[in-house]
């Protein structure tokens, strides 16, 4: 019995758990209606993090900071000269929050065309009081990232010809890929102090 | 022997007798021009006792004539006529039953004045003694002295500045004896006005000064504000109905709402089950059709219960007959991997029926259960668009409720016009057209305040109860289906800090504020306020492929460049950055021109293209977010942030990197005056002996001067003469320094022009102020010739 696949639904004290076969139909949608309900909760641990797609890597960003996960809007609105890896503005539950290509911030690529960001992933962000629309190309799934796994940055970038190395721990290998290891601090730092120095209409 | 006198000749003239000539001839002018204030005649037993010509005449015949020390004249009889407003406005306040607060800013303003310009001179003890006067008058107003003290205080110190001055008149030098008796009457009083005294009892109340003091004496601004935002307001009793039985509809409309979201919830539970089962299915139908392996127990598949049953029932079966059963789990695979039926072999017959009625089942629930989930979303999307509808309604009833006809702000106005001690007695035109235009009544609330104080303020240099001919102030409100616009109009010389005293106020009120000299010679403020705060309407614009919104109130109006004269034309796709799409060269792209400003230039800038008008939220950016000329965003219906764009900011922005264009603005051909191959500063001070100093200094070295007597005429030269420094005194009637810079920053073509302060202010405060303002030096009167040259030249190289 422990192995039906129903089981997987059902919890312990639950009065159809050894005899799950011999549910009549409606105590089955009442079963089914009781587990649609209950909201599924993810505890983010403390090495828990997100592995991202990016067009020219792989990176992992702690789940902690992470808001929302969403599908990019068609169009994010274009800001007056950015930085380079900022494609633009969201609106984000009524706020409006800056949104960074990664993989051109990371990489020192040049940004997607503005009708390319339907195809990725927008993270909602947080540090301190910032708020940012992170863009990757994809998100592929949870991963636990430790210290000790880290390989130094000198030894793996190399094949990265252009890296923003000061926002970086390092490297590590997750699911026979290798992503870097963002140092969240120092990147948000790094975005806000990059978005306010930028010189506008210069 | 007229004939014997030849004719005269300016040029005859050295270049100082000219220049005190000249010194002179302003004067005349400008007693003209500052007409109102109160006449010898209307404070008689002040102004019998007044030096005025009389004195100038003596000093002609005195040992100063030897000295022909000109300028020494020129602060004298400066002082005198300052000496002589203080005592007019001394009798003032000795003639008033209320103390009144604008007397004591006539007295400050002019000690000020004194101290600075005696400060140039060298003449210390008149400084120190305008000084003493500044205090008193400061401590008064703060309340740490008793008005009537305060004003006994300031008439022993007026008397101990003119002692002290007709020492200089009589003998050329100063005479300390003024001063000591001075502060030692003020020490037997107990006040010392270098220090922040304590308050004083009436105990010193002077016989000869019919006052009286009551805590409502000085105007209480934080009072007013109290009373005039009431706690709650008045609404249509009909908009009130409606909106509640519009909340209530929305209120009804979330059970429906919440049983489409069951009804979706359950569906989806149903079409999740109908898969499960599906998919259940797939490996038998694999392990049948390939037969390479036996199949599994259907008992263990099937989640549906009458499935379930007749699978366990055929169980039961195979288990009363272990042979078959045995057999049934053996069948080889044939080779080809094809196979043939067994006829002795039934059950499989039926096992492989009972599978394909089982598919069958299963795709038929999940067709079911698909269709059960479009109908429940299409459901949910048509109770959600019911939801949202009724929500905009609730939106809308609510702002119904706030406006108010515009016509309400008349009594408000009026009553608060009435209680300014300048205008008490006076004549004030209000006139209102499109009364009928419906405002925020909170806003209007707001609006009478911000009208009131900004009057006070002007007027608290006026001497109250003088008749004037003429309305002294007006009031022009229109009310149009966009906005509200309000000139202020003033026949008097106003106070200057007006502009300071309404600055939070207009950025409270979303609104812009210009300026410009009326018909009356006075100044006329012209303000634009939206009709509300939360909502303001905005024009949608594209630049490119984006949209921006520009607020109404920054645009006067839209045209086209062949139809215009366009002094100024600015590109957005410039002042943007934004990179310039190609567009059909047949289509004409409309260009928005700016309310004009006292410089009469009309400035537009050329945009793509210009979409709609809207009612929007406009929430600020986030620190880092924030660009000059990016003021806030909205975001429109569909989720699209639309940023606002501040046109003026803009434009001073793009000057700001753009030099090449900055000489094109100073060259534009509306400038009168060609651009000089000599540095041109532009002098704008109050005292005619300061002016004049400054002008003998800076021709010497070269410079081409220019004067302004007040903030408005400098403001006025600003735009004629095209200055490369501006040296800016702060105190000024009309506009003082602090405004003339606020109303700088408005008008994008003045930002190259590079302002130093001279004051005689020296806290940190002020020139932080200053700087923050947009100034590139303060200097702290007085100063010597070659700091303010050096000063000079450091700005210009900058």
């Amino acid at each position: 019995m422990d192995t039906h696949p129903l089981n997987a639904f059902i919890s312990d004290n639950s009065p159809y758990t050894r005899f799950p076969e011999q549910l009549s139909n409606e105590e089955f949608w009442n079963l089914a209606a009781q587990r649609a309900r209950s909201v599924p909760t993810i505890q983010a641990g403390a090495n828990e993090s997100l592995l991202c797609t990016l067009g020219h890597g792989y990176c992992i960003l702690p789940l902690k900071m992470l808001s929302e996960i969403l599908t990019p809007p068609h169009y994010f609105s274009l800001f007056p000269v950015p930085p380079l890896w900022m494609p633009g503005v969201s609106a984000w539950r009524g706020e409006i929050i800056a949104v960074v290509d990664m993989d051109a911030y990371l990489f020192f690529n040049p940004p997607v065309s503005p009708g390319g960001h339907e195809e990725g992933m927008l993270l909602v962000a947080q540090h301190d009081d910032l708020k940012l629309g992170l863009f990757v190309s994809s998100v592929e799934t949870i991963v636990r990232a430790y210290d000790e796994q880290l390989i130094p940055l000198q030894k793996g970038a190399g094949r990265y010809p252009h890296l923003r190395a000061q926002v970086l721990k390092g490297i590590t290998q997750v699911h026979e890929k290798e992503a870097l290891v963002l140092d969240t601090a120092h990147m948000f730092v790094d975005i806000e102090q990059n978005m306010r120095t930028t010189i506008p209409y210069e | 022997m007229n004939e014997l006198i030849p004719p005269f000749d300016e040029n005859e003239l050295s270049a100082e007798d000219l220049a005190v000539l000249r010194a002179f001839e302003a004067m005349d002018r400008w007693d003209n021009h500052t007409a109102p204030l109160p006449s010898a005649a209307s404070a008689p037993t002040v102004t019998t006792a007044l030096p005025t010509k009389t004195t100038t005449t003596r000093i002609l015949s005195s040992p100063l004539e030897n000295a022909a020390d000109d300028m020494l004249l020129l602060f004298i009889a400066e002082v005198e006529e300052d000496i002589a407003t203080m005592q007019r406005a001394l009798y003032q306040l000795e003639q008033d039953e209320h103390i009144n607060h604008s007397g004591f800013v006539v007295l400050q303003r002019l000690g000020h004045k004194i101290r600075g310009t005696a400060g140039a001179v060298e003449f210390h003890l008149v400084a120190s003694i305008a000084h003493i006067i500044e205090l008193i008058v400061e401590q008064t107003t703060q309340g740490l002295i008793f008005p009537t003290i305060g004003v006994d205080l300031a008439r022993r110190a007026i008397a101990a500045l003119e002692e002290t001055l007709e020492g200089i008149v009589t003998h050329g030098k100063e005479t300390e004896i003024p001063l000591r008796e001075l502060e030692e009457e003020y020490k037997q009083l107990g006040i010392d006005p270098y220090q922040n005294t304590p308050p004083v009892k009436d105990r010193h109340s002077s016989p000869g000064i019919n006052t009286k003091f009551d805590d409502d004496t000085l105007p209480d601004l934080v009072a007013f504000r109290h009373a005039a935002l009431p706690s709650s307001m008045s609404v249509n009793k009909q908009r009130f109905e409606s909106l509640l039985n519009r909340a209530e509809r929305l209120a009804e409309m979330h059970n429906p709402l919440e049983r489409a979201q069951e009804q979706v919830s359950i569906a989806l539970q149903e079409l999740q089950a109908a898969q499960n089962r599906l998919q259940k299915l797939e490996p038998f139908l694999a392990s049948l059709l390939a037969h390479a392996r036996p199949m599994l127990y259907m008992n263990e598949v099937s989640t549906s219960s009458l499935i379930a049953r007749i699978l366990n029932e055929g169980t039961q079966r195979n288990e009363l007959s272990p042979t078959r059963h045995a057999r049934s789990r053996s069948w080889p695979v044939r080779a080809g991997g094809t196979t043939t039926w067994d006829d002795l072999d039934m059950e499989r017959f039926a096992e492989k029926d009972l599978l394909v009625r089982s598919m069958s089942e299963a795709i038929a629930d999940v067709t079911i259960a698909s269709t059960h989930v479009r109908q429940a979303f299409a459901h949910l999307y048509r109770t959600i668009q019911e939801f949202s509808s009724q929500a905009v309604k609730v939106r809308e009833g609510s702002l119904l409720l706030r406006l108010a006809p515009l016509n309400t702000l008349l009594p408000r106005l009026h009553q608060a016009i009435t209680t300014i001690p300048g205008l008490q007695g006076q004549h004030v035109e209000l006139k209102i057209t499109g009364e009928r235009t419906e405002v925020d009544e909170s806003y209007l609330i707001s609006l009478a305040d911000a009208l009131h104080r900004f009057i006070q303020t002007c007027t608290a240099n006026a001497m109250p109860g003088e008749r004037l001919t003429k309305p002294p102030i007006w009031l022009h409100i229109q009310g149009t289906i966009n906005e509200i616009a309000i000139e202020i109009g003033f026949a008097m010389p106003i106070q200057g800090g007006a502009l300071d005293a309404l600055r939070d106020d207009i950025q409270y009120l979303q609104g812009t504020i210009t300026l410009e000299r009326n018909k009356n010679g006075g100044v006329s403020f012209y303000l634009r306020i939206p009709h509300s705060r939360s909502i303001s309407r905005y024009l949608l614009l594209r630049v490119a492929d984006e949209q921006f919104i520009v607020p109404f109130t920054q645009v006067w109006r839209i045209s086209e460049v062949e139809r215009e004269r366009i002094d100024i034309l600015y590109q957005i796709h410039d002042l943007l950055s934004c990179p310039l799409k190609n567009t059909s060269p047949a289509r004409v792209r409309p260009v928005l021109l700016l309310p004009q400003n006292s410089s009469h230039r009309i400035i537009g800038i050329e945009v793509d293209e210009i979409i709609d008008e809207a009612d929007l939220i406009v929430k600020p950016l986030s620190a880092t977010l924030q660009r000059p000329g990016i003021t806030g965003a909205a975001i429109d219906g569909s989720g699209h942030v639309l940023l606002q764009i501040d046109i003026p900011a803009l434009i001073r922005q793009y000057l700001s990197v753009r030099p090449d264009m900055r000489e094109r603005m100073r060259r534009s051909p509306t400038y009168a005056v060609p651009y000089p191959t000599q540095p041109k500063i532009l002098i704008a001070d109050d005292s005619v002996y300061l002016r004049h100093s400054l002008s003998q200094i800076l021709q010497h070295a070269n410079y081409t001067v220019v004067e302004a007597r007040d903030g408005m005429e400098a403001l006025e030269q600003l735009f004629q003469q095209s200055p490369d420094i501006l040296l800016l005194d702060v105190e000024m009637p009309n506009l003082n320094g602090y405004d003339l810079l606020r109303v700088m920053v408005m008008h994008p073509e003045l930002a190259n022009i590079k302002v130093i302060m001279l004051s005689t202010r020296s806290s940190q405060k002020h020139i932080q102020r200053a700087l923050e303002l947009g100034a590139r030096a303060y200097l702290t009167k007085p100063y010597s010739q070659d700091t303010l040259l050096a000063k000079i030249e450091e700005v210009r190289a900058q």
